[in-house]
């Protein structure tokens, strides 16, 4: 592509060598770089010196968008996660653990008794538990029965072996939660 | 040599190599995008102010806000910066900013908020004369001329400033103002026949004076 007149010009007014134009030209455009250089330098100096805390905030700016900084924080940040995630994991299998524990301590635990038939073995059960003063809550859960009692350490001592002949264990806090099934 | 001084250094119209060692440091990261910053700042914080007060005519309070902005925009962006000048890249970021965000441009500005001195002519040009004092009297009427340019059409009189000030060329400007070359040669050739409406007398002026001149050397 050929220099343009336009491309000329710009070249005069820019300071570089510029054979398009005639004497006039140059002269008027060396005139026009001059007065427009000498405007701005006239202008930058009129503006106050430089704001030292505008200064700042841009450093400020440049060091909260670092990549390589947000790179290494987001780095922090899944390290963090992953050590959380790993907490709470490890925090619910040992709460997970310990209600099992309570619930074997406390007996909690439901003894599953099945037989042929549901309403004597209820009845043999309640009974015996009545005969040795200890209070009983029995109660239909549908087609089963439920019973629940707690045995102190002396009616522990003697009613366990009287207990597992009706097919009942007597758990080491005595707290008795019992369900009985219908053997299919 | 000291790199980092020598940016300091070239504070008027930083090189190639100087905006090329910005670009580096800013993309760097950690201590070296701080001392970019500060670079980018130092070199370019005064002339963005002086584009956006005197040649568009803003408010300072708005010239300000707006350099900041600029300056952090570039900061933030300069990962999408590729090639070509890193100034007119900035220049095109200030300048988007002024139109899209803060819906400022020349028109919707008053005339009173040039934030001169209230400086003639006459008194402006002792100043001029004084470094540059070839021609006068084409300096005058040049200055005058100008003046007048840089109320009607400051779009243009910042491109004019970049272009004698920073050195653009063609190839810069169509960076500016994201367009091929040719829409950019288009544009500076209609400015330029604007400017030489002002300049009408200017022209006359720079003839006489170059045909003495000749008839002088004869």
């Amino acid at each position: 592509m050929t220099q343009s007149k336009d491309d000329d010009w710009i070249d005069a007014i820019a300071g570089r060598p510029s054979s398009g134009l005639n004497a006039s030209e140059q002269r008027l455009a060396q005139a026009i770089r001059d007065v427009t250089r000498a405007q701005h330098e006239q202008d930058v100096v009129q503006i106050a010196s430089d704001d030292l805390a505008q200064e700042e905030r841009l450093v400020q700016h440049a060091r909260r968008t670092d990549p390589v900084r947000v790179a290494s924080s987001a780095w922090i940040k899944r390290v963090a996660i992953a050590a959380t995630l790993i907490l709470a994991v490890g925090l619910g299998w040992l709460l997970i653990d310990r209600e099992a524990q309570i619930d074997v301590r406390g007996g909690g635990q439901v003894q599953i008794i099945e037989t042929s038939d549901v309403q004597a073995l209820a009845t043999r059960i309640v009974s015996r538990l009545e005969q040795a003063g200890i209070t009983v809550q029995a109660y239909p859960l549908g087609t089963y029965r439920g019973i629940n009692a707690a045995l102190n350490a002396e009616q522990r001592a003697a009613l366990t072996a009287d207990l597992e002949k009706l097919g009942v264990a007597v758990p080491a806090n005595g707290v008795l939660t019992l369900e009985i099934r219908d053997k299919q | 040599m000291d790199r980092t001084l020598s940016l300091v250094q070239t504070s008027d119209q930083p090189d190639s190599l100087a905006q090329a060692n910005l670009v580096a440091l800013l993309r760097a990261g950690g201590a070296a995008r701080e001392q970019g910053a500060r670079q980018l700042y130092r070199l370019y914080a005064r002339k963005l102010k002086a584009s956006f007060q005197y040649r568009y005519r803003l408010p300072a309070a708005v010239s300000e806000d707006l350099v900041q902005e600029t300056l952090m925009r570039a900061v933030e962006k300069i990962d999408t910066f590729r090639d070509g000048r890193f100034d007119a890249w900035l220049w095109r970021i200030g300048y988007r900013l002024m139109i899209d965000e803060y819906r400022a441009t020349p028109a919707s500005v008053s005339m009173d908020a040039s934030g001169r001195d209230g400086d003639s002519p006459e008194q402006r040009l002792h100043t001029l004369v004084d470094t540059h004092a070839v021609d006068p009297a084409l300096h005058d009427c040049v200055l005058r001329a100008l003046e007048e340019f840089q109320r009607d059409e400051p779009a243009y009189a910042d491109i004019l400033d970049r272009i004698a000030v920073d050195g653009w060329d063609t190839a810069t400007i169509a960076q500016f103002r994201d367009s091929k070359e040719g829409a950019a040669r288009q544009y500076v050739s209609e400015g330029r026949q604007r400017l030489c409406e002002y300049l009408q007398p200017c022209l006359e002026l720079a003839a006489r004076l170059t045909s003495h001149q000749t008839q002088g050397s004869v």
